[in-house]
């Protein structure tokens, strides 16, 4: 039935940074992409991580995800569907959760691009930010938003109890 | 039976749904046309092009806005506002008893202010709450009752007590059966917001 695969994917800057392709159910492993063409195999639940640089070099400082994966010509970049990013903090907790429905993700210049709609809520539910198109930038965790950018902060935020959990 | 349950369980669950949907919105709102930036490590946010910024107790507009979210156990908020910023205020008419020191006004009026730029600053510290906005920059408040003109010096406004301030001001009476200018000496201080 399934098949299960896990294979680095070459998305690795520097020592403290790993990450993780895994795919799932009718998805063919995307195996092998570095170094060699893409196979242009569909993977589903993808899935890569990024930790910190030490002393946290064990805590994960960022995931990203996607319920189909499509690598695009040239080797560097995969197109997601139901793109997901979650952020951390070095004490563990959950920050942010970035959801688009469609995105391209450079693995080379660590950039994730998209035209579609983008919902940003913090891990809490207390602020949210949305937008149409965007750029990540995984090296400083910034975000580009490019129209129609809002954001919505929930009366009382800040004072309950640190969040913990990604709901 | 079943199905009477059922529909009372509806029922029940939609009542207070109806409910929520008169209750005023707490929440604060940032739109923008234009393009945004999240920088998600300093938890920092900025906006372009017809920004609109719907506060309880004040709506702003403005073509260029940043903003520091609050964070998890901080509910600190600070927002700034640049380039023909106009900010209508909800005072509540009718209830101003207090007076200080550079109050402009303390009947607590609605206000239409525009400036160069403004300071949204909410902080929580102890018990207390401060919530004030500061306009700076060809600063003008109007009321029902004054126009408030300050040229440089900021006019502040406490969303807490629903009460301006500010000095070295001019003002117009707008109310028709008494009319008047003043003009508030420079050393008149406004009353600070801790």
């Amino acid at each position: 039935m399934g098949v299960v695969c896990k294979t680095l994917y070459g998305l690795r800057r520097a020592a403290g940074t790993a990450a993780l392709a895994g795919c799932a159910g009718l998805g063919l492993a995307v195996a092998g992409l570095r170094g060699q063409e893409a196979p242009r195999q569909q993977a589903s639940d993808y899935s890569s991580v990024e930790y910190f640089d030490p002393p946290h070099e064990l805590q994960i400082s960022s995931r990203v995800t996607g319920a189909q994966a499509f690598p695009l010509p040239g080797n560097r970049r995969v197109r997601f569907k139901d793109f997901r990013l979650e952020t951390f903090a070095t004490n563990g907790h959950a920050l942010y959760i970035v959801e688009a429905p469609d995105c391209v993700y450079d693995k080379s210049d660590r950039l994730a691009s998209s035209a579609s709609h983008l919902k940003v809520r913090r891990a809490d539910g207390q602020v949210t930010l949305e937008g149409e198109g965007f750029l990540w930038r995984q090296d400083d965790n910034f975000l580009i938003i490019s129209n129609q950018a809002q954001t919505v902060i929930e009366p009382g935020t800040g004072t309950g109890p640190n969040t913990k959990m990604i709901p | 039976m079943k199905h009477l349950i059922l529909i009372l369980l509806l029922a029940a669950g939609l009542r207070p749904a109806a409910a929520q949907t008169n209750a005023p919105d707490e929440r604060t709102h940032i739109h923008s046309d234009g393009p945004g930036s999240f920088d998600m490590v300093r938890h920092h946010v900025t906006y372009q092009d017809n920004v609109r910024v719907d506060n309880p107790g004040m709506k702003l507009t403005c073509a260029w806005l940043a903003a520091d979210l609050p964070l998890p156990n901080n509910p600190d908020k600070h927002i700034l506002a640049r380039t023909n910023v106009v900010i209508d205020l909800t005072g509540e008419p009718g209830k101003g008893t207090n007076s200080g020191a550079g109050l402009l006004d303390d009947t607590h009026q609605n206000w239409h202010v525009t400036g160069d730029q403004a300071d949204y600053n909410f902080r929580v510290t102890g018990t207390a709450t401060n919530e004030i906005v500061t306009v700076t920059g060809h600063a003008v408040a109007k009321s029902d009752k004054l126009t408030v003109t300050s040229e440089r010096e900021p006019l502040v406004y406490n969303l807490v007590t629903k009460m301006i301030s500010g000095k070295d001001y001019d003002t117009i009476s707008n109310d028709p059966l008494s009319p008047g200018r003043t003009t508030a000496p420079a050393t008149t201080n406004a009353a600070p917001v801790p």
